[in-house]
């Protein structure tokens, strides 16, 4: 037997894991005859008992006898807060119905499934390997249905959060489709339980796992399949197809699995494909002696980040106009509280947090933090919808990370919606056409069927599909609804409209008519990014890159209320600088954001939009009055004493905010200072600064921005790794393990074999 | 009501709580960072083990309370955590995973560092890491506990042992 020390197994032998009696032994033999591997064993050993030191090291939580009595009675006995709201049931919406349409059109496999489902009965040592997901799911299933006393919820959340893909691509990632399917599934089994025949029974719900159970699967696989190509086991087919167009040869992994991909950023040819980006030119110091206000709109996009996280897992350094910093900030979620007066009531749509610090990449500047979160709306105080997806279908779209991708986040999103709302799908390639009528989303299988067809072929003419889609969202215009049309595409329009202007005019005349353009960018190579994030602009829309299942579910599941309906629009920040306290100050990332200052106050400009939960994050970095700089300067005006003008001591800046109402045309003034004693160490701070603020490092870092005063990938890492808080999604520690990447394919920081890399070492 | 299998109950129960009902906290908190919420989340555990037929948790009842205990602090922690001021949670995490100064060795001070190195990796390797090293399950029980296969469970400890072997390497040079 031939054994890589990179091969599981050996750490499951290490472990004494292994029980097959035979493979044991076949193990045992290689080992006997590789010093390599001995050595790999003992490592992993010598590892194993450090590690369950490192844990015995860990301080147990003590309890009281009086917890443990209370732990041990069958009926709770005290009031429990947070845990209690969730055993409540909450009541069943047509949810149920949606899905027992759903069932009938499944096809004919109910027979075996049945079969299989009595099969995977839980038995009393039943927890031999099990080699499909979907067993454990059945399973699960079972355990759930045979105890009906149960709480339904909890069972049916005990499915959910049971698949290995909920586990694998972060435990915590909001599954509410999949949730709710589950909860009625499992409550039709429990209500049915004493009536009509038990076979009929059986089958429906086996109906219903299999419904529920494809879309899992397909994540399940994919979760798993990322997970497997690592280096020593070759890719699954699904993997190699996925990449099959990806410009680095298909040995990516998850950045954070801890396994490297070789260097090999610099070694690929600077043409390889046609992406294009829009230049960043960064922003300088400015003093506020000659430019006293900052004005800018505010940007709610993520798409940047996605795509750098594609190219750092790929094997590349994003190119610098690929890194727009403050989409990068703005993809994390952060723990900035939210109004919590809902909007009926007169709630104000954000609330402004405001925080200083020390710029972690220099000791004598200062970082102020502006950020805006958005009034979390709950899901039933959406407005009904009236969507319109449009589909590049063209060839170049024919990818497992494109077409297929796409559908699978439409089916997401269409079975969150109801009959409240409608859904039409425009496609356009070569020809451009109705795929589906606008349809009530109550109708799930119609809309199932349009997708399962959409097929990718010809070339594309996104002028004329985009003027289709906008044509039907006017027909179906709701009042006061959310009207939208969602573009999904790789940004390839290569046919007719092809002129950016001629787009852009067109998004902007039907955002003035209230229906916005959502943009959702998919695949890679052929990319047109700057096409895209200007659309999406001019559409008062959000922009999204999407580049995996994980992404589509933070898009569509995470970020939906977001990405979908907004709260304010015309968001427009202007901070003015008290030149007693601010030397010079620069506005991080938000290039292609700025604003003329006296735009700040004319209500025709427009500007970004906010929605639902959306968190907005802008940093300033400050050289504060006592500290020397050579930013240009110039004397102190003589004419310019105006009426308001007067010493504040101790204020650093005024920040102002101007927004309106989704349906207003006037807009609002939120006005706040920010005093120089608010200032906080940054080791100090909260981990939410913190951690904004290290994401620009990257981001800056990735750009080699000359303001970062050299602040190491290491450091980035440490600072980073430290400011993780709870961290829901998982978000954050993958960023770190795109730190490392980052570092990893940076020439100047990598340590390399001279002797291997030739000419590309300086 | 049976009252002499209730009392008999009532015996394997408690047995059960103190046999891991510490373990269980412990294992909550490292999900939710909560060591309150850690205690509300076991209390719901037992319930539902009150509610469970014994034949269907007999013979495999760790694994049991440790999937129920994982699925109910990770919904906890969907449901409420986000809410928890994130400086609150840290804050309690600090006081407890630091030893106070007197007690730093160099021992403990390996200890403290291995398990920092841990929290660096990616959450599904830490989980697995954690109930096979702190409560010594084995593959196939994690595999239950996590709903993953063996397979998959062993993939992920190994490579969650090759990295912390790589950095390990890394800072001692």
């Amino acid at each position: 037997m031939k054994l890589l020390p990179e091969d599981p197994r050996l750490t499951a032998y290490a472990l004494g894991e292994i029980e097959d009696q035979q493979e044991r032994s076949a193990i045992k033999s290689a080992v006997a005859q590789s010093t390599e591997l001995q050595q790999a064993v003992a490592a992993i050993r010598d590892m194993s008992e450090l590690l369950t030191k490192g844990f015995a090291a860990e301080p147990i939580p003590e309890l009281s006898e009086f917890e443990k009595a209370r732990m041990g009675q069958p009926t709770a006995t005290r009031e429990r807060s947070g845990v209690s709201r969730i055993l409540s049931w909450p009541v069943l919406s047509s949810v149920a119905a949606v899905l027992i349409i759903a069932f009938v059109v499944l096809p004919q496999r109910s027979a075996l499934k049945e079969d299989f489902a009595y099969q995977a009965e839980p038995r009393k040592e039943d927890f031999a390997d099990q080699k499909l997901p979907i067993e454990s799911l059945i399973s699960k299933f079972q355990i759930a249905e045979e105890n009906p006393a149960l709480d339904v919820e909890i069972a049916a959340k005990m499915l959910i959060e049971s698949s290995p893909f909920q586990s694998i691509a972060r435990p915590d990632l909001e599954s509410n489709e999949f949730v709710e399917s589950a909860r009625s599934v499992t409550t039709l089994r429990v209500a049915e339980k004493q009536m009509a025949s038990p076979v009929l029974i059986r089958k429906r719900v086996v109906l219903a796992k299999e419904a529920d159970s494809d879309v899992l699967l397909e994540s399940l696989e994919s979760g798993i399949s990322m997970d497997y190509s690592a280096p020593g086991k070759p890719a699954p087919p699904k993997m190699v197809k996925a990449y099959a167009s990806a410009p680095a040869p298909p040995a990516m992994m998850l950045a954070d699995n801890g396994m490297r991909a070789p260097n090999q950023a610099r070694e690929l040819p600077a043409t390889f494909n046609t992406e294009k980006y829009a230049p960043i030119e960064e922003s300088g110091f400015r003093s506020p002696l000659v430019a006293a206000l900052s004005t800018f709109s505010i940007d709610v996009d993520t798409a940047s980040y996605a795509n750098v996280r594609r190219f750092l897992n790929q094997g590349q350094l994003p190119p610098a106009d690929a890194l727009r910093i403050e989409e990068m900030i703005n993809y994390f979620p952060y723990a900035d509280a939210a109004p919590t007066k809902s909007l009926d009531e007169g709630g104000a749509p954000f609330a402004v947090h405001m925080a200083q610090t020390v710029a972690p990449w220099n000791e004598s500047h200062h970082l102020l933090r502006v950020a805006l979160k958005g009034y979390e709306m709950p899901w039933e105080e959406r407005p009904s919808s009236n969507l319109v997806f449009l589909l590049d279908v063209s060839g170049s779209m024919n990818n497992a990370n494109k077409l297929p991708l796409v559908k699978e986040a439409m089916d997401l999103l269409v079975r969150r919606l109801d009959g409240r709302d409608r859904v039409a799908v425009v496609v356009y390639a070569g020809a451009s056409g109705l795929a589906l009528p606008s349809t009530t989303a109550n109708n799930y299988d119609t809309i199932q069927h349009a997708m399962d067809n959409l097929k990718a072929g010809g070339s594309t003419n996104g002028g004329a599909g985009i003027q289709l889609a906008y044509k039907v969202a006017r027909e179906h215009f709701i009042d006061g609804g959310n009207n939208r049309v969602i573009l999904c595409t790789d940004g390839d329009f290569n046919i007719g409209q092809t002129n950016s202007g001629d787009l852009t005019d067109i998004a902007e005349a039907a955002a003035d008519e209230g229906i916005s353009l959502t943009i959702l960018g998919f695949g890679m190579g052929n990319y047109k990014d700057d096409l895209l994030e200007e659309l999406s602009n001019k559409g008062k829309g959000s922009y999204a890159y999407v580049d995996s299942r994980a992404e589509a579910r933070k898009v569509f599941l995470e970020d939906l209320t977001g990405n979908l309906f907004k709260i304010a629009k015309d968001v427009k920040i202007q901070v003015e600088f008290n030149p007693a306290q601010v030397n010079s100050y620069r506005l991080i990332g938000y290039e292609n954001r700025r604003l003329k200052a006296e735009d700040f106050n004319n209500d025709k400009k427009k500007a970004g939009d906010i929605g639902p939960g959306h968190t907005v994050v802008a940093l300033y970095e400050i050289i504060p009055a006592t500290v020397d700089s050579d930013v240009p300067s110039v004397d102190a005006l003589r004419y310019q004493q105006s009426v308001e003008s007067k010493s504040a001591p101790g204020e650093v800046a005024t920040v102002k905010l101007r927004y309106k109402q989704p349906d207003a045309d006037v807009s609002q003034l939120i006005t706040r200072t920010v005093s120089s004693d608010e200032l906080v160490r940054f080791d100090a701070t909260h981990e939410d600064v913190r951690f904004s603020a290290i994401v620009a490092a990257f981001g800056m870092r990735l750009a080699e921005s000359e303001y970062l005063n050299g602040l190491s990938y290491d450091a980035i890492e440490s600072i980073a790794a430290s400011s993780l808080g709870i961290d829901p999604g998982g978000h954050r520690s993958e960023f770190v393990g795109l730190v490392r990447r980052a570092r990893e394919l940076s020439p100047a920081e990598a340590p390399l074999p001279v002797q291997s890399r030739g000419t590309s070492q300086e | 009501m049976k009252d002499e299998q209730r009392s008999f109950e009532s015996n394997w129960m408690r047995s059960i709580v103190d046999a891991h009902a510490a373990d269980l906290t412990r294992y909550a908190a490292s999900i939710l960072y909560d060591a309150d919420g850690a205690k509300d989340v076991v209390q719901d555990v037992f319930l539902r083990l009150w509610q469970e037929p014994r034949a269907n948790v007999e013979g495999h009842v760790l694994p049991w309370l440790f999937r129920v205990c994982r699925n109910r602090a990770l919904d906890v922690r969907r449901k409420g955590g986000r809410m928890k001021r994130l400086d609150e949670a840290s804050a309690e995490r600090a006081t407890t995973d630091a030893p106070g100064p007197e007690t730093v060795t160099e021992q403990q001070d390996s200890h403290a560092q291995i398990l920092q190195m841990m929290q660096a990796l990616p959450e599904n390797q830490q989980e697995v890491v954690r109930l096979k090293f702190q409560n010594g399950m084995s593959y196939k029980e994690i595999a239950s506990v996590t709903e993953l296969t063996v397979t998959n469970v062993g993939f992920l400890l190994h490579t969650a042992i090759n990295t912390l072997r790589a950095r390990i390497v890394a800072s001692g040079e």
